[in-house]
């Protein structure tokens, strides 16, 4: 520095701005250490924040399928025609400059001396939105045409896509046909803009079958999207059945697409960060032939009704584990209709109060069980030291008083023991025989849990009301006279397959089965959902007691008329001209026809015909319940008689459940 | 030791400046390159830059000295080019600061450093007169205030700086320098209070001046700052790698400013801490060299003059990278050698090529 002290003063003032300056610069070095190092982790946040987005990429929904892995609902693809806007930014800017030349033409005070435009930063991008809107516009109007389909913008929707999800690309067409296809493909594959768009949807292949059963999906609503996710790419939620209790797992895990956008939150590049997973599929206890017959038997039966649409349901119930083979409730829907989304007729129909066709009358509906409930009748009476060969005359009718109105008997006057009063279902013997038992009628009953829900569907069951045997008293406010046959008291016919099936398995009620399992598509991984044969309860019955009602149901379809012509109420209808419709296949069953009185209900009459087979070894539980039909024999018997011979004919082909081994 | 005649002129270069100069030219293109995505801006750069090499060449064909002599002619001649901006200039974002497609600010500068080194360079005792000083400081308000008025406050604030800086120099007294320090101190101080807390239209700057004092007191957010922020910040210690930066390439960094004003932020994300860390060390390459240039000078005019030249360069690094971290307020001052411009590369260059000047005329021992 020898140097600077020539110029004394002036040197030590160069070394002063030296310094001052070098100070400067490690002020410049702290400040970037700063950013760069002790910050850097929050600006990166903070980039990948403002030039990414992330798209939450729904997973392809897990089929149903039945029990021998037939297809109940799988997905197929849906074609839409889509415009990525960042391909349009060219375009855009192009038309921005003719609205201003245009708005400058019809504004002319607007233009200053040198020929430019002002404007205030809202008309600037009213224009640019118009212009947009007009690029967009013919596009979709040029792309509509050619599809022969031609289409206006919807400028609103258009707007608010725009304004918000430039990066996604926006519908223009959708659901193309296979002929849309191919024309797009041909004459706009070389338009960078214009792409063809693959979209699963739900799809059932059996259109009405088990539509109850299963339900049915509507696009996603629930606002329970991860925050993480600016845009939800459209998606389905099951909304009743099956597809609701099972939505999650049906549906999988979504994907996460994350989109690479520019300041004007284009698109620039996409990559998927975490790719779906595809959704379980749920396998069902349904056998779809039989459930496709069942469904054509019961929607068929349509002579012996009044009015011409069957409304009833019917429950196939393996009942050596509880496993549900058919189920069927009639009218029903076509779930396909959701998937565009119903239109006014669609709905009108599905809502219509008379017939319900959203209702599953197999789990939801509760009816009075009528004469069937003359089983838990007779049980309770038997426990009760009735004696069964005892003669009961009959009068034809049951009158409490000579002042009280009669109750009718289908069943005429004459000598009845229990077999006879059974198989001919006589109001008045049962009435008779069980008015004094009333505690032990509902003990009974509640034994077999009538007016309790099974646990098949955690949503969608009802109960039913089946009076306690601790209310049996005055204040019980029901007839005890229609207790004993049935009536007042409500069950579902799920819960009478239940019943039947401890008749015909000897005591065991088991928790009904739908579900068996899901499985994972990707790999292959089974889990049970739903275990087979869980035991609800053991109902102790008397096994001389469970011989005279396995009997006297077997008399139902079996005892021949009599010389006086009365035979089985289910006689006729498993007998045409004097032989077994079904041989070797004996069915026990009891039919029944209550009566309901009160003037609001959409139906007078609920007819039965419950029923198990093969007699010997049971290995099918037929339940049939038909609002409105003539009788349960009449109207019931004949729809069991079919899926009993639908039954048979599978069995001997090999495809039906296979017999109980001995001593099992 | 002392047979060699004061003023011969010895061809020698000052290598560890020369070294920085050509570091910052390769690095400028590169980037320039990077951030317009490959365009012909940096071709443009490069042709500026051999524009500016010649300038400086054939400026060192004149002995300072002389140059000093003609500086009144290039002062004046600054002035009226700085007036014609007013009516003649193109307005570009709200400021006329360009004229036939250069930009007479910078120029001034160098004509001002000139004039100022001449007119500062008489003897010691003659500055402490106040007719002296006031003097200095009319030279120094008149561009001030011409600048100011485009308007480009970065610009006029580089003027006092350097004047500052060369008073200092040349041994203007301390209580004449402190009061003016003070005084401009003080009107800063009332001038940023009556932005920031009397939103009262008292028209002292153009609102888009008062706007980028308020963004950088943290009163109003700043799109370009925040952006140029997250631009240096995630560019952490070895940034993405050339052309690799996403915030210039996705049009978040402003369009026409990433290879401009904000060329430091595209190579602080891509170079990340150690790029930043080469840049700084260029730059302090060359302003210690200008130092230890204007320390070696021949006589107090070399002396000034190189002060002037050397703080010119480090106001210009300082308010543009310091702008990048919000450690300035946003002002449109280029970043000496890599931001895109051809009259801050040729005025750069010039300025480096009137230390050079310096230097082959300094004493010898």
């Amino acid at each position: 520095m020898l140097v600077l002290d020539k110029f004394g003063q002036g040197s030590r003032r160069l070394q002063m701005l030296a310094g001052a300056m070098a100070l400067g610069l490690l002020l410049l070095l702290g400040g970037l250490w700063w950013v760069q190092i002790v910050c850097a982790r929050q600006f990166e946040t903070d980039r990948e924040k403002l030039s990414f987005r992330h798209v939450r990429t729904p997973a392809l929904r897990g089929r149903i399928l039945d029990c021998t892995t037939n297809v109940l609902a799988d997905d197929k693809p849906r074609y839409n025609a889509i415009l990525h806007l960042e391909e349009l930014q060219g375009q855009f800017s192009d038309q921005f400059k003719c609205v201003l030349k245009d708005h400058a033409r019809a504004h002319p005070e607007a233009v200053n001396s040198k020929g430019k435009l002002n404007l205030t930063a809202a008309l600037r991008k009213e224009l640019q939105m118009q212009a947009d809107c007009t690029v967009v516009s013919n596009i979709i109007y040029r792309v509509s045409c050619s599809l022969e389909e031609p289409r206006a913008l919807n400028a609103k929707a258009f707007i608010r896509h725009y304004l918000d999800h430039p990066y996604v690309p926006f519908q223009i067409v959708p659901n193309l046909t296979p002929r849309q296809v191919a024309i797009l493909a041909e004459q706009w594959s070389g338009s960078p803009a214009v792409e063809l768009e693959t979209q699963p949807v739900r799809n059932y292949p059996n259109k009405t079958l088990a539509a109850n059963l299963l339900g049915y999906v509507r696009p996603r609503q629930d606002d329970s999207a991860d925050a993480r996710f600016s845009f939800d790419m459209p998606d389905w939620q099951g909304t009743s059945g099956v597809e609701l209790i099972y939505d999650e797992k049906l549906r999988g895990q979504p994907g996460d697409n994350s989109v690479l956008i520019n300041n004007l939150s284009y698109r620039q590049r996409e990559e998927i960060e975490t790719p779906d997973l595809p959704g379980n599929d749920i396998y069902l206890t349904i056998d779809l032939p039989l459930q496709s017959a069942a469904e054509k038997a019961l929607t068929n039966a349509t002579s012996n009704i009044r009015g011409t649409v069957v409304r009833g349901a019917v429950v196939v119930m393996d009942p050596r584990n509880g496993d549900i083979l058919a189920l069927v409730s009639a009218p029903t829907f076509d779930p396909n209709i959701f998937v565009p989304g119903p239109t006014r007729q669609d709905m009108e129909r599905l809502d219509d109060p008379k017939t319900t066709p959203q209702i599953n009358r197999a789990i939801y509906g509760v009816y009075p069980p009528g004469s069937t409930f003359k089983i838990i009748t007779a049980i309770a009476c038997l426990e009760t030291g009735l004696d069964p060969k005892a003669i009961f005359q009959s009068r034809g009718y049951y009158q409490a008083n000579p002042a009280a109105k009669p109750i009718g008997d289908e069943a005429a006057a004459g000598p009845y023991d229990l077999e006879r009063a059974f198989f001919r279902s006589s109001n008045t013997y049962f009435i008779e025989m069980g008015k004094t038992r009333l505690r032990k009628i509902l003990e009974v009953a509640k034994r077999f849990h009538l007016g309790e829900k099974t646990g098949l569907s955690p949503r969608q069951e009802a109960a039913g009301n089946v009076p306690g045997p601790e209310k049996a008293g005055p204040s019980l406010g029901m007839s005890i006279p229609d207790i004993c046959i049935g009536q007042e008291i409500t069950t579902t016919p799920l819960q009478m397959a239940g019943m039947i099936s401890v008749i015909a398995n000897g005591g065991t009620l088991y928790v009904p089965r739908v579900v068996s399992y899901a499985r994972s598509p990707e790999t292959g991984e089974r889990v049970e959902l739903v275990q087979r044969g869980v035991v609800r309860d053991r109902v102790q019955i008397n096994p001389s007691d469970l011989s005279i009602i396995r009997q006297a149901m077997l008399a139902d379809t079996e005892h021949a008329p009599d010389n006086l012509g009365l035979g089985g109420t289910a006689y006729p209808e498993f007998h045409h001209g004097g032989q077994p419709d079904l041989a070797n296949f004996p069915v026990a069953g009891k039919t029944g026809t209550a009566e309901v009185k009160s003037p609001r209900s959409p139906y007078q009459k609920i007819t039965w015909f419950d029923s198990y087979a093969p007699f010997d070894d049971p290995r099918y539980v037929v339940v049939v319940m038909i609002e409105d039909g003539a009788s349960g024999g009449k109207a019931c018997a004949p729809v069991a008689e079919k899926i009993y011979e639908a039954i048979v004919k599978r069995e001997k082909s090999g495809l039906g459940r296979a017999p109980t081994l001995a001593h099992n | 030791m002392h047979d060699t005649p004061i003023n011969e002129r010895k061809h020698e270069y000052e290598w560890p400046l020369a070294a920085a100069v050509l570091g910052l030219m390769i690095i400028g293109t590169a980037f320039i390159f990077s951030a317009t995505e490959s365009q012909s801006f940096y071709l443009h750069q490069v042709l500026w830059y051999v524009l500016g090499v010649g300038a400086a060449a054939a400026l060192c064909y004149f002995e300072y000295g002389s140059l000093a002599r003609w500086s009144a002619v290039f002062y004046w001649g600054a002035m009226v080019l700085l007036l014609a901006v007013y009516p003649a200039g193109a307005a570009h974002h709200g400021a006329k600061r360009w004229l036939f497609g250069l930009q007479p600010s910078e120029f001034a500068k160098i004509a001002f450093i000139l004039w100022l080194a001449h007119y500062l360079s008489r003897p010691p005792e003659e500055l402490r007169r106040g007719k002296v000083f006031l003097g200095a400081l009319g030279y120094t308000l008149l561009p001030f205030i011409l600048v100011l008025k485009e308007p480009d406050m970065g610009s006029a604030l580089v003027f006092l700086a350097i004047s500052l800086a060369m008073m200092f120099v040349a041994g203007v007294p301390n209580r004449l320098l402190g009061g003016l320090v003070a005084g401009a101190g003080l009107l800063v101080v009332l001038g940023v209070a009556l932005i920031l807390f009397a939103p009262v239209k008292l028209k002292i700057l153009e609102s888009y001046q008062s706007g980028r004092v308020l963004e950088y007191f943290g009163r109003r957010r700043s799109y370009n700052v925040e952006q140029a922020l997250i631009s240096v910040g995630s560019g952490g210690l070895a940034g993405k790698g050339w052309r690799q930066g996403t915030q210039h390439a996705l049009g978040f960094l402003p369009s026409g400013g990433a290879h401009n004003d904000f060329i430091f932020s595209v190579i602080a994300e891509e170079e990340g801490f150690v790029g930043s860390v080469v840049i700084l060390t260029l730059y302090a390459v060359l302003l210690f060299s200008g130092i230890k240039i204007a320390s070696q000078a021949r006589d107090r005019l070399g002396q000034i003059m190189a002060m002037g030249v050397v703080t010119l360069l480090f106001s210009h690094v300082f308010i543009n990278i310091g702008m990048n971290i919000r450690l300035m307020p946003v002002a449109g001052i280029p970043l000496p050698l890599l931001s895109y411009g051809g009259s801050s590369v040729i005025c750069s260059l010039i300025a480096i090529g009137i230390l050079h000047n310096v230097h082959i005329y300094r004493r010898y021992h």
